[in-house]
């Protein structure tokens, strides 16, 4: 392409033409009050003498192949943030999509905007198509239809704003602006100046993680943000290569990074939160994690006052304990098990504010943040130092002290400076008080000293086993009749209880019975036992006595049949979670199974009288940095007993280990159909 | 001291939509005195296996002399475990902002030991039904998530709502109310009240009990009432729960005839083709397909171009959107949908009827009302056989295989067609020869009928013979597929396989699982929950179902089945299964040789029937149905052995 710009050059000057159209009158729209000069204008972009319709062509010109075959390509998609002293923030942002497929205009059929009224307004200022035949539709912005946003266990009010398109062909192009002022997730009293709700509630502050990947590919992605010369950013890039650039005036100092050409990021079964693989910015104008932690402290503190109820309760559930360790266990199984997930809002200060635990104990209910806050005010009522803390479940916190959490939990000080961490949201039905799942999770302690960004340890899968004891015997028609007993501990505790817990008591030989399916589908259960799911005293055990009709081969000289600890363990995708996986042979992210843990099987077969084990299948000991698999099987006579171990060794599975769980599994399914050779 | 603030709200009102409308708030069912007496009375638990009672479960609904119409709801129950918390702590209510408004009369929590604590405005939050949340012109649909507050194992919730119209927008009143719930209901109650000039339809099943009838200044009032009525858990009877519980069915449709026509014109008023459809239409790969593919075609892109917006049940008259509005915005519920592949389909000549189809085995003729139905399907008559074709999924199915009744719609007014599934069929015959060196050559005969064969599952013959081939002789390949019939109420393939090995060798034996048939009974009757341990209510089947497999296998010389397993035999009257297994020393030559393979020693003969020959089976027998499938599924799991292979081979 002789004609064409380098493409650094290109990219920089389609930037410029893209970036006016936030300001530039002759596309249209208003320009904000507050725009601030100097980032690119149309002067700029007419002065090459090129149209925007020529502009857009640079666009769309050279799309990768592949591209061409998918749903939509995202051309365009800019963000600029202007921030004020305040910390109040407006957000400009420009998306052009391409529609590449009739499902694409699908997908596109209707666009919606999402927006919290209390904490944010938005405006949709442009919805344009362009279309193939260089002509373009504005769709006027006061069609869109305001209404609730759709929402599941969390109530919080959020609104959406939701325009429907006339019929997208491939090859359209659907441009986008919108200015919203605000910031996501929070209520502030509705006093004094109108823009005061809009004030982040860490006042004076900035903060925003960028992902610079999404569900199709993109030609250009930008975002910039502009603050006041005494305000300066911190920020670090992570997942793979991002272009940034810092400039300044007088006034302002402007941080701007951009990626281009990106593939559409692929979704992958148990992967983690995108943000741990997909390439981003973390920014933030907080000096550093105290400084977060004593807001974090001094914005909830007040909320954690307690009223003679609370306190009779907390005395009743402690008396005659005898250590802190029982006292935090019988407060947090407490909170856990009665104040139940669902979210309702409290007005000002909902999101970032714990709901006063007065508040909480009358409803019952809340959301993590306020159920955390239940504890802390349940501990403190015992005698106890607590604070609630900022964690995030199921993805990564990067060093930079932008805000980057989506829990909340609980710390207990202890005499040595120490804290002891509980987490009751993701502790009902468990004997654990800090869930085996969130293991090396980063947290920030919300304290008066102010703390620094920490991480829980690792959690082995010795910790979180399954303890089978499988005693059966092979009758002269070839039944089997045995006998099974589950154990579970740490995280295998919970996944048992919980198994009894969401069925109806009477369904629980039912539950069982889709365990032991994996055996054989013919399974009956003859009698059961099961302990008390609420009773923490004791790991959770279940027991069941079966009977599989014409499980073996036999004859007057042979027996032959399956391992029946093999086929168990073939069905324990509920415990070690690679197991039963749809087949992935590679990946390119990591797999997040939350937890580590181990089916550990004791397993004691008979042959009928006469019939001795003649052949087994071979022995398996398979050892990798990320599971392991090993099986010993001794035989006297009729008699086996095998010894079975399967461990999930690790939280996050990286993607160049995977094979090594394929490796196991398939070598799990191999061995499983293989025959146990009875002979006389 | 009280342990909990209790708040005192005796009437807490919350209104949603439009402004309220001004008439007078249907009477409560239960006075708040009488809730508290009820609360006290079953304080104790007694039934201390449940999940939760229903202490009081009652509905109030008005027909105004203008129209509109109000209904009022009332529900009281004890919560016994964590999974009646979660399964009632935050009901949700559908209304049509654009036309309802909602009122909040009372969501009340009796904490034990007297407490009340009382929902107020923040436990109260509107949001968008998922279903409609893309398609912005349907999102007058408002769901009101009602959170229950204070709760906690044992105590009782309240909740007394109210959903009246701003103004009359419904032809007619009409209603489906379900008697049972999943947990025991004490106390049933339901009174519908119309202008004594209107005349109400109604049919109660399931349930015995007309309504008693107080006429009283020209308003007439129906009312029923129950005593204990035992939780019904299998709601899931692939009708939605309709065959399992008492249902009552009301309405003041005048009659079908009114229903249908007045339907039809409004699906014929907005299926009217514009420019741009035409362009779509004409721009379609249609050209040379016959008149199956061109409405498979049609209908598949409309269907995946365009998004569902489901979110209420057939009530009423449907107002559907023009089809080119839907086309146009692409988003549309299942009237829309119907107008628009109307629209297009006869922009190709091919011309449709409406047809609505029933939500249940039967329908309830004296009662005319548009619940009864729900879903919209286009009847065609296409290449001589009459085809369904459904227009939100876009498949195409065969009225044999729906098997409930259609209304069909049409400017002559209404008929009625009466589906019986008949009988459904799966039947596979397997003919394989042996070569001494193991590999496996031969082929299958397969008939699919009636309910177990959905033709829009598979993707022509082809497709159905990979899956058949796949799961009788793993990792062999196929020959061409010889198609007898293809069609939507059957199909009749046969074609030739061959793998190099059959089953798992392991030494000097083979193990060998013997073939299930595709769509069998395992297959059909997977999805009915028969690991449970009994059931209180019939368990519904489709139809009565047979299933037959004969597997022939001819063995090479010195190769012979070491293990072969025990003939079976289980007879009920709720299900009967039977295989034989034969070892034959010289093979009948009664079927045709598949290839010139050697295959010259002794011949396995294995023959597998099933059948269950009732459509609905009565809690009675359900433990028959659960032996005989058991045996079933025990030995469809066990080997058949050949020995005789060199060690080491």
């Amino acid at each position: 392409m002789p004609n064409s710009p380098a493409p650094t050059l290109r990219f920089l000057f389609l930037l410029i033409w893209l970036l006016a159209g936030f300001a530039g009158p002759a596309l249209g729209q208003d320009q904000p009050a507050t725009c601030p000069t100097g980032v690119g204008g149309l002067p700029e972009v007419t002065g090459r003498g090129l149209s925007p319709e020529a502009i857009l062509g640079h666009l769309e010109a050279d799309l990768a192949e592949d591209w061409k075959s998918g749903d939509l390509v995202t051309l365009f998609d800019s963000t600029r943030v202007e921030v004020e002293l305040s910390g109040l923030t407006h957000r400009y942002h420009r998306r052009l999509v391409k529609v590449m497929s009739e499902a694409g205009g699908r997908q596109m059929a209707s666009i919606r905007f999402d927006y919290d009224p209390a904490s944010n307004l938005i405006e949709i200022r442009r919805v344009r198509i362009h279309r193939t035949d260089g002509r373009y539709e504005d769709i006027d912005p006061a069609r869109a239809q305001d209404g609730f946003a759709p929402a599941h266990s969390i109530y919080w009010g959020a609104r959406m704003k939701v325009i429907a398109l006339p019929r997208l062909r491939p090859g359209d192009v659907v441009e986008t602006i919108t200015y919203k002022k605000g910031f996501l997730i929070a209520y502030l009293l509705e006093t004094g100046e109108e823009d005061e709700r809009y004030i982040p509630p860490m006042r004076g502050h900035f903060y925003d993680s960028i992902l610079f990947g999404e569900g199709h590919p993109f030609k250009i992605k930008h975002y910039e943000v502009i603050l006041d010369r005494e305000k300066p950013l911190q920020f670090a890039t992570y997942n793979g290569e991002i272009y940034a650039a810092q400039t300044f005036t007088d006034s302002t100092l402007t941080y701007q990074w951009w990626s281009i050409d990106q593939d559409a990021v692929t979704y992958e079964p148990r992967q983690p939160g995108r943000s741990d693989f997909v390439p981003k910015v973390v920014m933030a104008t907080v000096d550093d994690w105290p400084e977060k932690s004593r807001w974090f402290f001094e914005v909830n503190d007040p909320v954690f006052a307690w009223n003679e109820a609370i306190q009779a309760k907390v005395d009743e559930l402690t008396e005659g304990l005898k250590s802190p360790e029982e006292e935090y266990a019988v407060l947090t199984h407490w909170v856990a098990d009665n104040i139940r997930y669902s979210g309702l809002s409290m007005g000002k200060g909902e999101g970032y504010t714990i709901h006063p635990s007065t508040m909480t104990w009358n409803e019952r209910c809340g959301v993590c943040k306020d159920i955390a806050g239940m504890l802390v005010t349940f501990l403190r009522a015992a005698g106890y130092t607590s604070y609630p803390a900022m964690t995030m479940a199921g993805s990564r916190v990067e060093p930079v002290p932008a805000d980057q959490f989506n829990h909340c939990v609980v710390a207990v000080r202890q005499d040595d400076g120490g804290y002891v961490m509980l987490d009751p949201t993701w502790v009902p039905r468990s004997r654990d008080v800090w869930s085996k799942a969130e293991g090396e999770q980063h947290y920030v302690i919300g304290s008066p000293e102010g703390e620094e960004l920490t991480a829980i340890r690792t959690f082995e899968a010795q910790e979180s086993p399954l303890h089978v004891e499988l005693n059966t015997k092979i009758e002269k028609t070839g039944d089997l009749r045995g006998e099974i007993t589950l154990v579970g501990e740490g995280y295998l505790d919970s996944r048992l209880r919980r198994m009894l817990a969401g069925e109806n008591r009477r369904d629980w030989d039912r539950r069982m019975v889709r365990l032991l399916r994996a055996i054989s589908p013919a399974v009956q259960i003859t009698e059961s036992e099961y302990a008390d799911f609420r009773d923490y005293r004791e790991p959770m055990r279940c027991s069941a006595r079966f009977h599989i009709p014409g499980y073996a081969a036999i004859t007057d000289s042979t027996c032959d049949f399956r391992s029946p600890s093999l086929r168990f363990l073939q069905g324990c995708g509920g415990f070690v979670r690679f197991i039963g996986l749809a087949p992935v042979e590679d990946r390119s992210h990591p797999a997040l199974f939350w937890a580590t843990s181990l089916v550990d099987i004791e397993e004691r077969l008979e042959l009928p009288a006469t019939y001795e084990i003649a052949a087994e299948p071979e022995d398996v000991e398979l050892e990798f940095a990320s599971g392991s698999f090993l099986t010993t099987t001794e035989t006297k006579g009729k008699r086996r007993t095998s010894h079975l171990r399967l461990a999930l060794l690790k939280r996050t599975v990286p993607a160049d280990e995977w094979a090594d769980l394929v490796t196991i599994a398939d070598t799990l399914d191999t061995i499983a159909e293989s025959m146990v050779a009875g002979r006389k | 001291m009280k342990a909990r603030a209790a708040t005192i709200s005796l009437f807490l009102l919350v209104i949603l939509g439009a402004p309220t409308s001004a008439r007078a708030d249907l009477a409560p069912l239960l006075e708040p005195d009488e809730v508290r007496a009820l609360v006290a009375e079953h304080a104790a638990a007694e039934f201390p296996e449940e999940d939760a009672v229903v202490l009081f479960m009652g509905e109030r609904v008005r027909l105004e002399p203008d129209g509109s119409i109000a209904r009022r709801t009332q529900r009281i129950v004890l919560l016994q475990t964590e999974r009646a918390i979660g399964a009632l702590g935050d009901p949700r209510v559908t209304f049509n902002r654009r036309h309802q408004e909602l009122l909040i009369h009372r969501c009340r929590t009796y904490v034990p030991g007297g407490i009340e604590v009382d929902a107020t405005d923040h436990a109260f939050n509107p949001v968008t039904p998922d279903a409609v949340a893309r398609c912005p012109d349907r999102m007058f649909h408002q769901d009101m998530v009602i959170t229950h507050v204070g709760i906690e194992r044992g105590c009782v919730i309240e909740l007394d709502t109210e959903i009246r119209d701003l103004k009359p927008h419904q032809a007619w009143l009409e209603g489906e109310v379900f008697l049972h719930e999943p947990y025991p209901v004490l106390d049933r109650f339901l009174e519908i009240e119309t202008p004594d000039h209107v005349t109400l339809h109604y049919e109660l099943s399931r349930l015995q009990g007309g309504p008693e009838l107080h006429q009283e200044q020209g308003r007439a009032h129906h009312i029923w009432h129950f005593g204990l009525l035992p939780g019904v858990r299998e709601s899931d009877d692939g009708y939605g729960g309709r065959l399992a519980r008492g249902r009552l069915l009301y309405s003041t449709c005048p009659s079908w005839e009114y229903l249908a026509r007045r339907t039809w014109e409004q699906i014929d008023s907005a299926a009217q083709p514009d420019t741009l459809m035409a362009t779509f239409v004409n721009s379609a790969e249609l050209k040379g397909a016959g008149e199956l593919e061109q409405a498979r075609e049609i209908l598949s892109v409309l269907s995946s171009q365009t998004r569902r917006a489901n979110v209420r049940p057939f009530a009423g008259l449907p107002n559907p959107r023009s089809a080119a509005e839907t086309f146009v915005f692409r988003c549309g519920d299942p009237w829309d949908r119907t107008s628009l592949a109307i629209a297009a389909l006869g922009m190709v000549d091919l011309g449709v009827v409406t047809t609505l189809r029933a939500n249940a085995r039967d329908v309830k003729k004296g009662v005319p009302m548009m619940g009864q139905f729900s879903e919209v399907w286009l009847q065609a008559q296409v290449d001589g056989e009459t085809v369904l074709l459904d227009p939100v999924s876009g498949h195409l199915e065969s009225p044999v295989s729906v098997a409930r009744p259609f209304l069909i719609l049409g400017e002559r007014g209404l008929e009625w067609r009466e589906e019986s599934a008949g009988q459904g069929l799966s039947r596979l015959w397997v003919d394989l020869a042996m070569e001494s060196g193991g590999a496996v050559a031969g082929h299958v005969d397969l008939r699919l009928e009636g309910v177990q064969w959905r033709w829009s599952d598979h993707d022509g013959p082809g497709d159905l013979a990979d899956e058949v081939a796949a799961q009788i002789l793993p990792g062999s390949t196929r020959g061409e597929v010889d198609v007898r019939w293809f069609g939507p109420d059957r199909c009749d393939l046969r074609f030739e396989v061959e793998a190099p090995s059959l089953g798992e060798r392991d030494g000097s034996r083979t193990y060998v699982r013997l073939p299930a048939p595709p769509a069998g009974i395992a297959e059909a009757i997977g999805g009915y929950g028969l690991d449970r341990t009994a059931r209180s209510s019939p368990l519904f089947l489709p139809a009565p179902m047979e299933e037959v497999v004969k597997w022939r296998l001819r063995l090479p010389e010195g190769i012979e089945p070491v293990y072969l397993p025990a003939a079976a035999d289980e007879d009920t009257r709720a299900a009967r299964f039977a295989m034989t297994i034969e070892r034959i020393a010289r093979p009948a030559d009664a079927w045709s040789r598949p290839d010139e393979r050697e295959a010259r020693g002794e011949e396995i003969q294995v023959n597998w029937t099933a059948g269950l020959p009732m459509a609905e089976i009565p809690p009675a027998r359900y433990l028959e149905l659960k032996k005989v499938i058991g045996r079933y599924q025990a030995e469809n799991q066990r080997l058949l052995i050949l020995g005789g292979w060199p060690e080491g081979d």
